[in-house]
């Protein structure tokens, strides 16, 4: 699992990639959590190199994502793939993560 | 089962990616697509992680998994563990139609299982745990 972020149209984007799961769960909330910028107002997800998704790792995105917003903050995936989809819309997380086709579209929606 | 395949490790996260990668090499072995073996891995992952960070309150134990070809077909997977009874088949779904704020940040991994699984049972044997799984 990996984490890189960049800006874009002035917005935090985090690449995740790898594997989300039991064994980097811990990694994860860790690195994100150093990487979120300060008072950060939005933040994009970029899933498109993410390969796998356990409930493990859905609950570090819970953590994540209700933090930014216990600041703030708007959260938005992005380019998540078929399989990374499907596991989310089994846990019902589809209606409670906003999630765009690509980053453009993510940051679209953010603005 | 047929043709089992064992591995017992300690019961820690550390243990993971060993018994995982084992699994998911008996599903290629059996010819099974890569979607399909990422389901594999998903259903194995919640299971071993429940044993890993409930069935030994005080550490120290071990977990087993054992890999075959089920009777019915597909790719069947037994999870063993000598903790404290619990029958994950027993647990209550969690509420997914909750909303952000609402929703508990746990409680999903055995609702997960479930799902993509095509069969979950439990069963004591020689006083341990056993969780089968089929997933074709």
């Amino acid at each position: 699992m990996k984490i890189t972020w960049r800006m874009e149209r002035g917005v935090p984007v985090a690449r995740v990639s790898g594997r989300l799961d039991g064994d980097t769960s811990h990694d994860f909330e860790k690195i994100f959590g150093e990487g979120v910028p300060e008072g950060a107002k939005a933040v994009v997800l970029d899933l498109r190199d993410l390969e796998y998704l356990s409930s493990a790792g859905i609950r570090c995105l819970l953590v994540a994502v209700k933090r930014i917003k216990g600041d703030g903050g708007a959260v938005c995936f992005a380019g998540a793939r078929d399989y990374i989809r499907e596991v989310l819309e089994i846990a019902g997380l589809t209606s409670v993560f906003p999630l765009e086709d690509s980053v453009d579209g993510a940051l679209d929606r953010l603005r | 089962m047929t043709g089992d395949d064992e591995l017992r490790l300690p019961a820690v996260i550390g243990s993971l990616p060993r018994l995982m990668d084992r699994v998911a090499e008996r599903a290629r072995t059996l010819g099974m697509p890569p979607e399909r073996i990422l389901d594999v891995q998903l259903a194995v992952e919640e299971a071993l992680v429940n044993v890993i960070r409930y069935a030994y309150p005080g550490g120290g134990g071990e977990v087993e998994v054992r890999c075959g070809e089920g009777r019915e077909g597909g790719l069947s997977v037994e999870i063993w563990d000598s903790g404290v009874p619990f029958d994950p088949t027993a647990a209550a779904d969690p509420d997914v139609t909750l909303g952000l704020e609402e929703r508990p940040v746990g409680g999903l991994g055995i609702y997960l299982m479930k799902k993509v699984a095509e069969s979950v049972d439990y069963r004591r044997e020689d006083g341990r745990n056993v969780l089968r799984l089929v997933i074709r």
